[in-house]
C-alpha cells in the first residue's frame, strides 16, 4: 500500500485496505480523500464525544468464526436520536466480501455484510407499513447463511424508517465522507434474527443484511474502557 | 458523560448521566420532560403530576442475569382507562445495552427488544419468533402516565400506543405501534424471589395478585411425573391385554346334575384334564335357588397320585317384596378362584346340601387360564388419579390465567 502524508500536519496517514476512500489523520483529526494518487484535505473533524461506547477503531470481533476489525466509524444523526456505523475488515471473506459493517444503534448491534443493489426506486414512495419487493434471486444472492435466516420470502414490511445526516468520521471509510448528505434508511421485518435494511440512494437502493446479535458473542477484543464500569 | 444543563422550564439544575445516550430526561424538580438529544434542551412535556414512587432507586446499579445494570428510567404506565396500572424501570449497561423490568399487580418481567419482528397470525391470533408461537393475550391501548430519570428515546407521556401481547409461558412477546414504528420485546416472567434478591428489595416487594399471563404453571413440575404415571398405566393395561391373549382362557369341565335327594349323596364327575397353562383355575356353580341356598363340597382328585384338594362352594337367593319395593339379596351364581392346581388327570366328588324346598339342578364349571381382573383394575384405577389429579389442576390453573383475557380459549368471550 502507498504512503501518503497528512497534507496537514505531514504524519503518516493510515491506508491500511484499498477499499478505504478516507481516512482521519491520528495526529491533528484532518479528515483526508484519496483520490488514485492524489489526497484531498476535507478539514478538520470534531473529536466525537463518546465515553459511553465500547467500540473503537482497532476493537476486533468474531462473527460466524470469521473475525474482523473496526477500521472506521460513522455517527449518525436524526431528529430523534442517532446510531453508530463501524466499517469492518474481515480477516478472511465471507461470501466473496471482505468487508462489513456493525451498526449500534439503542444499545443493540447488527452484523451487515456489503450490500447488494436494488432497482431504484425513491424514498417518497416507502413509509412505515410499505412493503419492499426484492426481487426473487435474492436470497440466491444473499448466499446460502443469510438464506437459510430469510427464506423463500421476497416482500419485506417495513418497520422503520429514518433519514439521518452523518456528523462525525472516525477511521478509514469506504467513501468520501460528507456532511450534508442526507442518508434514508428503512428497516425491514423479517421473521427470524435476520436483520434486513434498505438504504435508498440517488441512483441505486442498496440492501443490507444480517444479523443482530448479543454484544457479548462478537466476543470483542481492544475495547474502549468505559469509566466506572 | 455527565452532562449538566438548567432545566428551560423551572430554571433548576438537572444533570444527563449518559448524555451520550439518552435523548430525554426528567427534572428531578419540576419533572418537566425534557430532550436532550440536540446541544439545545428543550421542553417535552412541561409538567408532570407525581403519580407514583418507584420501588427501585433510580441510579442505582445491581447485578442481574450475569450483568451489572443500572437503573436509570421509571416509566408509570396503564391501560386506557387508568385503572389497571404497571411499573417499568428501564435498565442500562453500557456494554450489553437497555432491559427494562416491569412489575405488573406484583408480578415480575424481564424485558428485551426482539431482535426481529415476529410473524403474527391474525386468523389465529398468535405470533411466531424464533420457532415458538405465541397466543394473543390482550390487545388495548397503553398509556404512559408518569416518568422518571432518563430514555434512549424521546420519551412521550399522556401519548397512547396500541399493544398486543401474546403469551408462552414463561414468556410474553409484546408489542407496542404507533404512526412511526412497531416496537417488539419479549419479556421473561421473574420469579419475585430473584427480583427481589437482585434489586435489594427485602420488605418492599408489592404483593403479587392474581395469575400473570406469562407466569408458568405451579403444575409444570408435577407434568413429569403425571407423563411418567400415564405411561406406566398404559404399559399396565399393555401387559394385561398381552396376558389376555397369551394365557387364552378355556374351559376343562362344564356339567349340569340334577340335585340328588337322597342325604348326603355324592356325585363323581367324568375325568378332565389339567394342563399346565398360565393363570388361576375358577370353578363356577350355579343353580335356581329362590329364598334358599345351594352348599357343595367339593373333592378334587388326581386320577394319577389320589391326592385331593377340597374346598366349599355355595349360592344363595333371596327376594321379596315390602313398602319400598321388591329387594333382593344373594346370587344364583358363584365363581371361586382355588389355587392352581399340579397338571393331570382330575375328577371331582361333589357332595350337596340345600336348603327346603331344594332347587331341581346345578351347574358346575371348571375353567383354567383365567387373569385377574380385579388386580388388574385396581393398579389401573390407583395409577390413573395422579394423572387426572395433575390434568385437572394445571386446566384450572390455565382458566385462571386466561379468565382476564378476551382470547381465552376456555370460553367465548361472549359467554358472560
Amino acid at each position: 500500500m502507498k504512503d501518503f502524508l497528512c497534507p496537514q500536519c505531514g504524519a503518516g496517514l493510515k491506508f491500511t485496505t484499498s477499499f478505504a476512500v478516507s481516512t482521519v489523520c491520528e495526529y491533528c483529526r484532518s479528515l483526508v480523500v484519496r483520490h488514485d494518487l492524489d489526497i484531498e484535505l476535507m478539514g478538520v473533524e470534531a473529536i466525537l464525544q463518546d465515553d459511553l461506547n465500547p467500540l473503537q477503531v482497532g476493537t476486533r470481533g468474531v462473527f460466524q468464526k470469521t473475525s474482523f476489525i473496526i477500521i472506521g466509524g460513522v455517527r449518525l444523526n436524526h431528529h430523534e436520536g442517532f446510531w453508530n456505523e463501524w466499517f469492518l475488515q474481515f480477516d478472511t471473506p465471507i461470501q466473496n466480501s471482505r468487508f462489513g459493517w456493525l451498526v449500534q444503534a439503542q444499545g443493540e448491534c447488527q452484523f451487515l455484510f456489503e450490500p447488494l443493489e436494488l432497482p431504484a426506486d425513491t424514498a417518497a414512495n416507502y413509509r412505515v407499513g410499505s412493503i419492499v419487493s426484492v426481487p426473487e434471486d435474492i436470497s440466491k444472492k444473499l448466499g446460502k447463511w443469510s438464506s437459510s435466516l430469510i427464506g423463500d420470502t421476497t416482500a419485506f414490511k417495513i418497520i422503520d424508517m429514518r433519514t439521518a445526516k452523518m456528523t462525525h468520521f472516525l477511521g478509514q471509510l469506504p467513501w468520501a465522507p460528507d456532511k450534508t448528505r442526507q442518508r434514508t434508511i428503512a428497516e425491514l421485518a423479517s421473521t427470524s434474527d435476520a436483520k434486513l435494511s434498505v438504504e435508498f440512494g440517488e441512483s441505486k437502493n442498496q440492501i443490507y443484511y444480517g444479523q443482530i446479535l448479543n454484544f457479548e458473542d462478537f466476543k470483542f477484543q481492544n475495547l474502549k474502557e468505559v469509566k466506572g464500569w | 458523560m455527565v452532562k449538566a444543563i438548567t432545566c428551560p422550564s423551572c430554571g433548576g439544575p438537572v444533570s444527563v448521566k449518559y448524555s451520550e445516550q439518552s435523548l430525554s430526561c426528567v427534572c428531578p424538580s419540576c419533572l418537566a420532560i425534557l430532550s436532550t438529544a440536540n446541544e439545545s434542551v428543550s421542553i417535552l412535556l412541561k409538567s408532570q403530576q407525581k403519580k407514583s414512587k418507584p420501588i427501585i432507586e433510580l441510579g442505582k446499579r445491581y447485578k442481574f442475569r450475569g450483568h451489572d445494570w443500572e437503573v436509570i428510567g421509571y416509566l408509570l404506565r396503564s391501560d386506557k382507562s387508568e385503572t389497571y396500572k404497571w411499573s417499568e424501570y428501564l435498565l442500562f449497561n453500557p456494554y450489553v445495552g437497555y432491559r427494562f423490568l416491569v412489575c405488573m399487580d406484583g408480578h415480575w418481567s424481564y424485558v428485551t427488544k426482539t431482535k426481529s419482528a415476529p410473524k403474527i397470525d391474525t386468523v389465529l391470533n398468535r405470533a411466531t419468533y424464533l420457532d415458538k408461537t405465541y397466543n394473543l393475550f390482550h390487545k388495548g391501548q397503553v398509556k404512559t402516565l408518569f416518568v422518571l430519570g432518563e430514555f434512549y428515546w424521546r420519551v412521550k407521556a399522556n401519548e397512547v400506543v396500541m399493544a398486543f401481547d401474546y403469551i408462552n409461558p414463561p414468556e410474553m412477546l409484546s408489542s407496542e405501534h404507533d404512526a412511526d414504528e412497531e416496537i417488539w420485546s419479549i419479556g421473561e416472567y421473574i420469579p419475585k424471589r430473584d427480583v427481589e434478591n437482585a434489586f435489594k428489595l427485602v420488605g418492599l416487594m408489592p404483593l403479587d395478585i392474581g395469575v400473570a399471563p406469562h407466569q408458568p404453571s405451579p403444575h409444570n413440575q408435577d407434568k413429569k411425573l403425571a407423563t411418567y404415571t400415564s405411561y406406566l398405566v398404559a404399559l399396565i393395561v399393555l401387559v394385561h391385554f398381552g396376558f389376555l391373549v397369551a394365557v387364552s382362557r378355556r374351559n376343562v369341565f362344564e356339567a349340569t346334575y340334577n340335585i340328588p335327594l337322597s342325604t348326603s349323596p355324592t356325585i363323581t364327575t367324568p375325568a378332565f384334564e389339567i394342563s399346565d397353562r398360565a393363570g388361576y383355575i375358577e370353578t363356577e356353580l350355579y343353580s335356581e335357588v329362590n329364598n334358599g341356598w345351594l352348599e357343595t363340597t367339593v373333592e378334587a382328585v388326581d386320577e394319577t397320585t389320589g391326592e385331593d384338594y377340597e374346598f366349599d362352594q355355595g349360592v344363595e337367593y333371596y327376594s321379596g317384596y315390602d313398602s319400598d319395593g321388591s329387594w333382593s339379596e344373594g346370587s344364583r351364581n358363584s365363581d371361586r378362584r382355588i389355587a392352581k392346581l399340579p397338571p393331570g388327570k382330575y375328577h371331582l366328588n361333589i357332595t350337596t346340601a340345600w336348603s327346603y324346598p331344594s332347587p331341581s339342578t346345578f351347574l358346575f364349571r371348571v375353567s383354567e387360564g383365567n387373569l385377574s381382573w380385579g388386580n388388574f383394575f385396581f393398579a389401573f384405577l390407583l395409577l390413573i388419579l395422579y394423572p387426572i389429579y395433575y390434568f385437572m389442576r394445571a386446566k384450572s390453573f390455565e382458566k385462571n390465567r386466561w379468565s382476564t383475557s378476551d382470547y381465552s380459549p376456555y370460553w367465548s368471550q361472549h359467554d358472560d
